[in-house]
């Protein structure tokens, strides 16, 4: 984050018709800039004279030149390169110095005043940044967003809107004819995603460092909740993204359509922003997200072998993001039509349009310097969990469909007639999903799939506990019918992932019990709705487990008893009683085979 | 399968309109509405970088046990 002058590392050639013409008269003299971070380091600005303090945001002046290609660039008049990003990384600074001082309720006064400054515009400072998105050095670019999405978290509430009407105009503005400025959008996307990406409590569990303002520091104590509460700023950028977001999603759309390889970078920005904003973690609300679900069935549509394999993952990404099937779908009662439709149309691309057989796993970055190696694994992970969870919310819209309706009037032959078709749908996509695994993994071909998922996933708890999940509730769901079919019922077996799960983790309770008490993985859910089955197909599932039915229920005793342990000396963070009730029940019909079998 | 789905009856949209009335619960971080209190419980958990283990000598906390038990091994 600092940088130095003799630290700074030349950049080739990117440059080089601008510098031979800017004059440099402050090359020599960083002493402002240098003075300006060592305090900042120190968490205080108290002795830096106010003349030295203003003196790099008094001198800024934006001059604009032509590149040669038709394309305007920026520069700060009179200042290097390396001045520049000194100054950029110095503005970074103070906005998260003044950040992390709010979150502690204890401010350096003079850090406070010029931050206050800077909101008030006296120096036009948002204006400067967003020019620096036409610099010719893209670190600059890279700089400047960076210390205009901590401005912005200093600003909170007292952003101007016209300042984000600039930031989002900017990432529209075209330099050549009939495009966009690939680097000027990247900027204001990024830009965005960082504010939106914000938490307001993020110290590392583990950092030791103690950044309080020095003894002699003039300190403000600040106890205004308000301080704290990044939502607003987040809510007025993706307001004012909103506007313009059709016209940017249609410009990737051209863009990926006609260069699917070219202009990476600002595809992957523009990605991992619409994921950012449909994030459950974004903590936005649905009401103000909503107009970013409108164009995702286009982009489906561009997954094909044509788009790289880094396009490939963040879009796969994306759409794991909507399809949030852990953290929300599989806990309301009523779905929400994006997700469902997003779902429809993976199911269809499966089905019909065999998307399993265009994944880049042979191209992707499966081993560095991209060699034949084994392939992208965690691509291959990312599109079978999307697919798994495209087909559990297929299967739990039919039921909460279903259940609705026979509440009605009674339709239940109807309702078995749906689930009847959604069955063969459902069974010709995991078909396809099956071969598509094993062609590309040296499994078994008997294994079934409910056990190959905990395998595939074994490296990656949250996506393996959420496949889980997903296979469970398509179990339960279709199922739970007479007739339904024997082949899919043991590919799904909950019994059969849960004895892989439990050899994963080396039958350790201890490990589920960090999982339940952390909120890093859906384990909660998967467990309870896990006894439940079990509670309810005791048989069955007593009959898959075979010899391995003591090995699992003894760890569950295990964790009834460690859990009851915390409970005792009120260490559990909520209510896990409905868990303990449904492990009690377990264990009861455990001891009746036992009391039974002697 | 989709022809199935698609056909929406005013019927069911009526239903749809009163059981979405009849959810009680919302998410007080991004509004989304759940029946039962305890998914609600579960979903918010998810919006929650949860702080939940206190170190007993420092009172510093942390997101997780393992991170704990690794932070009092460096007391010993």
């Amino acid at each position: 984050m600092v940088l130095t002058k003799s630290r700074a590392a030349p950049v080739a050639g990117m440059d080089g018709p601008v510098k031979k013409k800017v004059k440099r008269s402050d090359e020599e003299n960083n002493s402002d800039l240098e003075s300006l971070q060592k305090n900042l380091l120190g968490q205080c600005l108290c002795s830096m004279p106010d003349s030295v303090l203003r003196k790099p945001f008094r001198s800024l002046k934006i001059l604009h030149q032509d590149d040669g290609h038709g394309c305007c660039t920026a520069y700060i008049a009179n200042w290097s390169r390396d001045r520049t990003l000194l100054f950029l990384s110095s503005v970074q600074l103070l906005c998260e110095v003044a950040l992390k001082q709010n979150a502690r309720g204890l401010v350096c006064s003079r850090i406070s005043d010029v931050c206050d400054a800077l909101i008030r515009n006296e120096h036009g400072l948002v204006d400067y940044l967003i020019e620096l998105s036409a610099h010719s050095d893209r670190f600059v670019s890279f700089a400047s967003g960076r210390a205009l999405s901590a401005f912005f978290l200093v600003s909170r509430a007292h952003v101007d809107p016209r300042w984000l009407d600039r930031l989002t105009d900017n990432a529209l503005s075209s330099s050549y004819p009939e495009t966009t400025h690939p680097q000027k959008m990247a900027f204001s996307l990024d830009v965005i995603k960082r504010v939106t990406e914000w938490k307001d409590c993020e110290e590392h569990p583990l950092e030791d460092k103690d950044c309080q303002p020095p003894p002699s520091c003039h300190v403000l104590s600040v106890s205004d909740p308000d301080s704290l509460d990044s939502s607003q700023i987040k809510c007025l950028c993706i307001k004012a993204l909103e506007a313009k977001w059709p016209a940017v999603v249609n410009s990737f759309d051209r863009i990926l359509r006609i260069y699917p390889t070219q202009h990476e970078s600002t595809v992957v920005t523009f990605l991992g922003l619409w994921e950012a904003i449909i994030s459950v973690k974004a903590n936005l609300s649905i009401v103000d997200t909503k107009p970013f679900y409108a164009h995702l069935a286009n982009f489906v549509a561009l997954l094909n072998a044509s788009v790289s394999p880094i396009v490939w993952r963040h879009m796969l990404d994306l759409f794991n993001e909507v399809l949030c099937y852990g953290s929300t779908l599989a806990l309301q009662d009523i779905l929400a039509e994006e997700p469902c439709s997003l779902a429809h149309l993976i199911v269809r691309s499966v089905k019909d349009w065999r998307l399993l057989e265009t994944i880049p796993y042979r191209g992707g970055s499966g081993r560095f310097g991209g060699g034949t190696g084994d392939g992208d694994r965690p691509l291959l992970q990312k599109a079978v969990l999307l697919v798994l969870k495209a087909v559990a919310v297929t299967v739990k819209e039919t039921r909460c469909e279903s259940s609705s309706d026979s509440s009605v009037a009674s339709e239940s032959e109807d309702v078995d007639a749906d689930m009847a078709v959604i069955e063969r749908s459902i069974r010709e996509v995991l078909r396809q999903l099956d071969n598509c695994v094993k062609a590309l993994l040296p499994f078994h071909p008997e294994t079934p799939l409910a056990q190959w998922v905990v395998q595939l996933f074994s490296d990656q708890d949250d996506a393996l506990i959420e496949g889980m999940v997903c296979c469970l509730d398509v179990s339960v769901g279709l199922f739970h019918r007479e007739n339904a079919s024997q082949d899919l019922r043991r590919a799904l077996s909950p019994a059969i992932s849960l004895a892989q799960f439990l050899r994963t983790v080396s039958h350790g309770s201890d490990v589920l019990l960090d999982y339940l008490v952390s909120n890093e993985t859906c384990f909660l859910l998967y467990l309870l709705r896990l006894l439940k089955y079990i509670r309810r197909n005791w048989i069955e599932f007593a009959t898959t487990c075979g010899n391995e039915l003591s090995d699992i229920m003894s760890v569950f005793s295990r964790l009834h008893l460690a859990i009851e342990r915390l409970i005792a000396r009120s260490l559990f963070p909520y209510n896990i009683n409905p868990v303990l009730r449904l492990l009690e029940k377990c264990e009861q019909l455990y001891e009746n085979i036992n009391v039974q079998q002697f | 399968m989709f022809a199935i789905m698609q056909v929406e009856t005013e019927e069911r949209r009526e239903f749809r309109k009163r059981m979405r009335a009849k959810c009680e619960f919302v998410c007080k971080y991004c509004q989304r509405r759940f029946t039962k209190p305890y998914n609600l419980m579960i979903h918010e958990r998810s919006h929650k970088d949860d702080v939940t283990f206190t170190c007993e000598v420092c009172g510093k906390t942390f997101k997780r046990q393992d991170n704990l038990k690794q932070h009092r091994c460096g007391w010993r």
